[in-house]
């Protein structure tokens, strides 16, 4: 393991990676920034200057550009009040109340702070701990891989807010859906191309995550007019980024408990930096119920500091089933997961093996992503947030440019772009009627994979079966997948019960 | 009908019309039927239109988005549609350059900036920051597009 993480090290710490985690975080946080798009947004629309990388360059890269877009997020939600990403929700609570005293310098830095120390703990646990499930998934079959995605994507919907969950699954079962489109692998036979030789090799998946996440995202934000919310922004003193010792001793226990938490609800495939922020953010009111002095939501520190601790200790978690089983548990992850494929890289348990120095650089990347983020980004944020005034009437035009770009210059075909315009113009209607993007995104990804070990186990089994119940792991996953299915049904069909009989 | 139920309609008329077109697959005569190409998509119709059934018989009252829809707002994003769809056919007619400049251009204009030379100005820097950085920093070869192929060749002609 040592020797690995030396590997790791002497790769990340490269001049071009330095520069890479550098300008993957300086532009995430841009990105991240803008309200509407989010980390998928910004990894999307960084995998096609990543193309000509090396895979190690490439996903330190990526790394960066998703820490930087958190920050970014958090940086909209402290200073507008709207939030770039769901994960910072709850950092507007009590950020966007200091920012609106004047104190939106102390707010950004505590953030950062709190970010860096989430981040880094979460870093440390994945140095642990992914080494040791890489090891352990070496054993899986195909059967237990297959049971694994179906839990992930199971997981991924149950996790989503009440009400949701139903509609999360049914978007999962078309991200699948639309992953069998082109030529199936095994036989050769074309499935849903209709003849149309752009459709032979199935749709890009670069293509789908421009068009459902950023492009999308860019045309909600066109559809309505934003309340540009920019008072606290002008009349605070960004460049004050004072902390006091006795504010870092009051929020150094928040930090230790919410990095825990955090990173073990990251890990869940399905929970993510959402949930995290929010679990924290609840655990700290509980934790210092009457002996605070400023109310939670009045701008109480720690109440700031919980949910951005947390939603980056789960950032890294979020990142041990990928690397070590090969499977994303979440949509931001499941963009990785494709940017890694394009790089010729298979995460899983032989990417620890066989690819160690692409697996260590990435953990160690992560480390240097949240020191770049601390001294170099919190200095120039006063000077960056500018970019949140900048008009929509020229910011949305180039958004649509560099989406559109991005996908034209990887194939040189322009029905790519006209697929696009219609991915877009369906998600925007589903976006509208409350059908979440991300489980399809993750459906799209996992779809061939999920496919290649269901046909191998059927194949292994004489087309039985059995293979779901012939392993005790599979059957452990399997166990663990009903439950975690059953829950929301419940809760659904409970509820509806209780409005009918007027309970 | 509410907003729920019409995503549910919507994807049922699809998990049919999927399954419907999985069901003609052709099975090669070495697969078993239940390794054939056409075994998980006729699982994912299945599934599709449980899922879309249960959505139907246990909407949820409550949609998540707080966008409203004017219609200012539903005419300026078909505009931005409509947009990207000509930049889809006049980046083969006019090339890279020229089709940016109007995309930006326009793109602008549609979002409400209603000084023309700012406009211009703005549209035209940006795109040829963007060709010059493509072509000659990143050595990529954009085409200059039918239309001026075929002047330049009458122009040769001439």
């Amino acid at each position: 393991m040592l020797e690995g993480i030396f590997t790791g090290f002497s790769t990340a710490l490269s001049l071009t990676n330095i520069c890479m985690v550098f300008i993957g975080v300086l532009s995430g946080t841009l990105i991240g920034m803008l309200p509407g798009l989010g980390p998928i947004s910004a990894i999307a629309l960084m995998i096609p200057i990543t193309y000509g990388f090396d895979s190690a360059s490439g996903m330190i890269l990526m790394a960066g550009v998703y820490y930087g877009a958190i920050f970014g997020g958090s940086t909209s939600s402290i200073l507008i009040n709207a939030p770039g990403v769901a994960g910072t929700v709850a950092t507007a609570f009590d950020g966007y109340p200091l920012a609106k005293q004047g104190k939106a310098g102390k707010a950004l830095a505590v953030a950062a702070y709190s970010s860096f120390f989430g981040g880094t703990i979460g870093a440390v646990f994945l140095l642990l701990g992914a080494p040791l499930l890489a090891r352990f998934s070496i054993s899986f079959q195909s059967a237990d891989y297959f049971a694994l995605m179906l839990m992930g994507l199971i997981a991924v919907s149950a996790f989503t807010p009440k009400g949701q969950f139903l509609k999360a699954i049914s978007m999962t079962i078309i991200g699948l859906m639309l992953s069998t489109v082109g030529m199936d692998n095994v036989t050769g036979i074309q499935r849903f191309t209709f003849g149309q030789l752009d459709l032979f090799d199935g749709i890009s998946f670069l293509l789908l995550a421009m068009a459902t996440f950023a492009l999308s995202e860019a045309l909600i934000i066109a559809l309505g007019s934003r309340n540009e919310n920019h008072q606290a922004f002008l009349a605070s003193n960004l460049h004050d980024l004072k902390v006091s010792k006795k504010e870092l001793k009051e929020i150094a226990p928040t930090i230790g408990r919410s990095s825990v938490l955090g990173f073990l609800v990251g890990v869940l495939p399905g929970a993510g930096a959402t949930i995290a922020s929010f679990l924290a953010y609840g655990m700290e009111q509980a934790f210092s119920s009457g002996k605070s002095k400023v109310k939670f939501g009045d701008g109480n520190l720690r109440g700031l500091a919980a949910p951005e601790t947390a939603n980056n200790a789960a950032s890294t978690g979020s990142f041990v089933p990928l690397l070590t089983l090969g499977i994303p548990g979440s949509g931001t992850t499941a963009v990785m997961l494709g940017a890694l494929i394009s790089y010729g890289v298979q995460p899983g348990p032989q990417l620890y093996t066989e690819r160690p120095e692409v697996f260590w650089a990435v953990i160690i990347s992560m480390y240097l992503g949240n020191i770049v983020l601390l001294i170099l980004n919190l200095p120039l944020i006063p000077y960056i947030a500018r970019l949140i005034s900048l008009p929509q009437r020229f910011l949305i035009p180039f958004i649509l440019l560099f989406s559109l770009i991005g996908v034209y210059l990887v194939s040189f075909n322009t029905f790519d772009i006209y697929m696009m315009v219609g991915f877009a113009a369906i998600a925007i209607c589903l976006r509208l009627l409350g059908f979440p993007m991300a489980p399809m995104l993750l459906g799209f990804v996992l779809g061939s994979l999920l496919e290649d070990n269901l046909r191998r186990s059927l194949l292994i089994s004489n087309g039985e079966l059995s293979f779901l119940w012939e392993r005790p792991i599979t059957i452990t996953i399997l166990i663990i997948t009903i439950v975690i299915l059953a829950f929301p049904l419940f809760r659904s069909v409970r509820s509806k019960f209780w409005i009918e009989n007027g309970l | 009908m509410s907003r729920n139920r019409l995503g549910a309609v919507v994807i049922l008329g699809f998990s049919i019309a999927y399954g419907i077109i999985a069901l003609h697959f052709p099975v090669p005569p070495a697969f078993n039927d239940s390794a054939s190409p056409s075994s998980l998509p006729i699982s994912l119709s299945a599934a599709g239109i449980i899922i879309s059934m249960l959505i139907l018989l246990f909407p949820t009252e409550s949609v998540t988005t707080t966008q409203k829809l004017t219609p200012k707002g539903i005419l300026r994003v078909s505009l931005l549609l409509l947009l990207m769809v000509s930049y889809g056919l006049s980046i083969e007619i006019l090339g890279f350059l020229v089709s940016t400049v109007l995309f930006l251009g326009i793109g602008f204009w549609i979002m409400g900036e209603r000084k023309l030379k700012v406009i211009l100005l703005v549209a035209t820097v940006t795109a040829f920051a963007f060709w010059l950085s493509l072509t000659q920093f990143l050595k990529i070869h954009l085409d200059s597009g039918s239309l001026s192929k075929f002047v330049f060749g009458l122009l040769n002609l001439g």
